[in-house]
């Protein structure tokens, strides 16, 4: 069966995650993804994640310090629909593989640069990493709940994985846009952006707007949209989302008069306090009166929505990412046999396809040097990159 | 040029990840037509909420229980190009609204599914609010750290992944439709969407050890990746991801006798000596305020951050260069402060269209423009089949 995809090429330059993952997003829909390397490697070879984000392509080094690297670098562009770049601003540029360049040779390709901060303005030279961003952004005073509370670090690298999001999607839709007027174009999505655009409903202000006083609530805020703990000290999340599940919750618990308790009367996401530490307070100790996995069973049968807080080795094993096809057999020259996350999104009739597995450093340097008619000197010397 | 100018999207959806996604759309020159049952988009509530993924969009209230309900948004589908929707499983065969159905009025619609848990499976009947997600997932554990109390995240990943990847699905579905002509079912899941926010270490290989790098209020991963307090007692993050970056540091620091100190020579030395190397740069970090560190460390190639607040953010240079956000008058609201439209793009112009709409702000305008007789409209509106947008109560 033919993906969307299929016939494009695509020249990946990203490096760490957020352009590397969008090539991958690409490649697994059809495309064709050569992924270029700095002689040594994508410093992210270090990371279990490369494996990930670097599967479906084939891989080239390339020293774009040399001149001869670079004519092959715009030699393959000149043939790619889609380029991919997230160096720092003026890098591209240097390296021969800068936006003017690539569009002046093909102005037909779309053009991807992920940024820290974007090309323009006061912070586009500061350095752009993940967890500098997004504390540039205030989602770390964000998280921990205010000024008055030193701010939380978050773990996972989301403005890398929402640029690579956005940036499937704004790339495929310049495609589309190509269809329409033949043109290619630069699109851009900057760390920044990428972390305000999830931000979207949160980052919302104007005048009359009621605010919640700031609390520093790291299990959830709301008594009844939070987590709690079993007896025996695991925990899991409580989501009554609309009122009717509170009043369901409230039955099934035989708490009538939370019915009629003026303390959930902002429920869910409105209860003042001090009654939001109040009643999870309250909510806590009935809650440690039976185990984590026994109230699971209880409210799920009440159909009150709950979950398990349960590790990621636990959920790639779970039924329903069986279920959505989500874990891929993918077998890798170091570690084995293994999985990996599936295809995200599927277009029924056209559901994506795994290539393989990330590329060795320079794996397939002959096959791509030959599709351009690179001459065996040539050819010899960028093989010997490593 | 607006690559999605003159396709109309209906969009069924409610709460925040299937509006999310069709705003895209319309950002992208579509015309959007929010199509809300009598009692509205359970996201009204949160005001503000609402509107930062729902302007762009225009808001008809119809009520799909009733049979004249159903033909009117039958007779929008056969005029429709996409359609988003994020029902819980089961409720929009019900309402008539499920793709088969769809499908056999308008054979090449765009049918996006942003579903909770997926499309069949133990949980697929299940309401899927993000947290739940965030809690299985593994993404609250990988916060707050194995054996210890998860964390909430703030930020709903899920919600705003789901349709992300929703809205990549039907850019393709638009790129096939352009060459073949057919149309598309797309889907997507927020169970989908957790995996791939975390694709990092979503995996199962032996002998590749789980990373348990969450905690208790974290400040830190180690020393070089670390919250420190300034003079003017304010909050700096810095990170040193390479040796380089720890050399500047150091310089910047006036310490350059500890690039030599044997107990910081390596990265696997600083590790192992953490505690002895936060005593020292919190020290250091202590003597100067947060404008003046600010002012060096990134120009000397020293990864480098304060903790910005929104909205105080609004007023800074960069923000503002760059457009991150939107200010637009709106009916209900005032003068809305929001973010504004995110990828960029040197040909696609991306349009905010208009402010988000009011409940049934345009009922009457859509159908008008369907072509029904006024006569047929106010008898619409006597029985209930439609409504127009409430007068607000003086």
């Amino acid at each position: 069966m033919e993906q969307v995809l299929d016939g494009y090429k695509v020249l990946d330059f990203g490096q760490y995650i957020p352009g590397p993952y969008t090539a991958m997003l690409l490649a697994e829909q059809g495309a064709e993804v050569i992924k270029v390397e700095r002689p040594g490697g994508d410093p992210y070879r270090s990371e279990p994640g490369f494996k990930v984000f670097n599967r479906s392509k084939k891989g080239l080094v390339l020293d774009l310090k040399q001149a001869e690297c670079q004519e092959i670098a715009q030699k393959l562009a000149a043939e790619s629909d889609i380029i991919i770049e997230n160096f720092s601003p003026g890098v591209a540029d240097r390296l021969g593989i800068g936006y003017e360049t690539i569009h002046e040779i093909n102005p037909r390709a779309v053009y991807l640069s992920i940024t820290g901060y974007g090309q323009e303005g006061p912070l586009r030279d500061h350095p752009g990493w993940d967890s500098i961003v997004s504390s540039m952004a205030g989602m770390h005073v964000g998280q921990s709940g205010g000024e008055d509370y030193p701010p939380t670090l978050l773990v996972l690298p989301l403005a890398s994985c929402y640029a690579a999001l956005l940036s499937a999607y704004s790339v495929t839709m310049a495609l589309y846009a190509r269809e329409i007027n033949g043109k290619g174009q630069h699109v851009q999505v900057p760390l920044l952006n990428a972390i305000y655009a999830a931000y979207s409903s949160g980052a919302v202000f104007f005048e009359d707007k009621v605010m919640l006083p700031p609390a520093h609530s790291p299990q959830g805020r709301s008594p009844v949209y939070r987590f709690y703990h079993g007896s025996d000290n695991k925990w899991f999340f409580l989501a009554l989302g609309n009122p009717t599940f509170f009043t369901k919750f409230a039955v099934a618990m035989d708490q009538y008069d939370w019915l009629t308790d003026e303390r959930f009367e902002g429920i869910p996401f409105m209860i003042m306090p001090p009654f939001h530490e109040e009643i999870a307070h309250e909510f806590q100790a009935i809650f440690s009166t039976k185990t984590r996995d026994d109230w699971l069973k209880f409210l799920h049968a009440e159909d009150i929505p709950c979950a398990p807080a349960d590790p990621v080795t636990t959920y790639i094993n779970d039924p329903q990412i069986a279920a959505n096809n989500m874990a891929l057999d993918v077998e890798d020259a170091e570690w084995g046999k293994g999985r990996q996350m599936g295809i995200p999104v599927t277009v029924i009739n056209h559901p994506g396809l795994h290539k393989g597995p990330s590329p060795q450093l320079g794996e397939h340097a002959q096959e791509i040097l030959q599709t351009i008619g690179t001459p065996p000197a040539v050819m010899e010397r960028i093989r010997g990159y490593s | 040029m607006q690559p999605l100018k003159g396709i109309t999207v209906l969009d069924i959806t409610t709460m925040l990840n299937g509006p999310f996604c069709s705003m895209l759309l319309g950002e992208m020159g579509a015309n959007v037509i929010k199509i809300e049952p009598p009692d509205g988009d359970p996201w009204r509530v949160m005001g503000a909420g609402f509107a930062g993924v729902n302007r762009g969009k225009r808001s008809i209230i119809v009520d799909l229980k009733k049979e004249a309900g159903k033909q009117i948004v039958h007779e929008m589908v056969a005029k429709a190009d996409i359609l988003v929707e994020n029902a819980r499983w089961g409720v929009l065969h019900r309402l008539g609204m499920d793709y088969e159905t769809v499908e056999k009025i308008k054979p090449d619609i765009i049918y996006l599914s942003i579903l909770g848990y997926g499309p069949t499976g133990p949980l697929s009947s299940l309401p899927g609010y993000d947290p739940l997600l965030q809690s299985r997932s593994g993404q609250s554990v990988s916060q707050g750290g194995l054996g210890k109390p998860p964390v909430f995240h703030v930020v709903a990943i899920n919600d705003m992944a789901g349709p992300m990847l929703g809205a990549y699905g039907i850019a393709l579905a638009l790129l096939a439709h352009k060459k073949t002509g057919k149309g598309q079912n797309i889907k997507t899941s927020l169970a989908n969407a957790a995996a791939a926010m975390q694709a990092h270490q979503f995996m199962n290989y032996e002998g590749v050890e789980y990373q348990d790098k969450g905690g208790i209020d974290l400040l830190d991963h180690n020393a070089t990746h670390r919250y420190y307090k300034t003079m003017d007692k304010k909050w700096l993050l810095i990170l040193c991801p390479n040796a380089g970056h720890w050399q500047h540091l150091c310089g910047e620091l006036g310490l350059d006798e500890l690039i030599t100190d044997p107990r910081f020579k390596t990265t696997e030395d600083r590790l192992k000596n953490d505690d002895a190397l936060v005593e020292i740069l919190a020290g250091a970090f202590a003597t100067r305020n947060i404008a003046e560190w600010m002012a060096v460390l990134p120009q000397a190639d020293v990864p480098a951050a304060t903790g910005n607040l929104f909205p105080e953010s609004q007023k800074d240079a960069h923000f503002q260069e760059n457009k991150i956000f939107d200010e637009r008058e709106h009916p209900e609201f005032g003068q809305v402060m929001q973010v504004g439209i995110m990828p960029r793009f040197s040909e696609i112009t991306p349009v905010i269209q208009f402010h988000a709409p009011s409940f049934g702000e345009h009922t009457e305008e859509v159908l008008l423009e369907m072509g029904y007789p006024a006569v047929q409209i106010s008898e619409w509106i006597e029985s209930g089949v439609v409504r127009l947008q409430p007068k607000p109560i003086d």
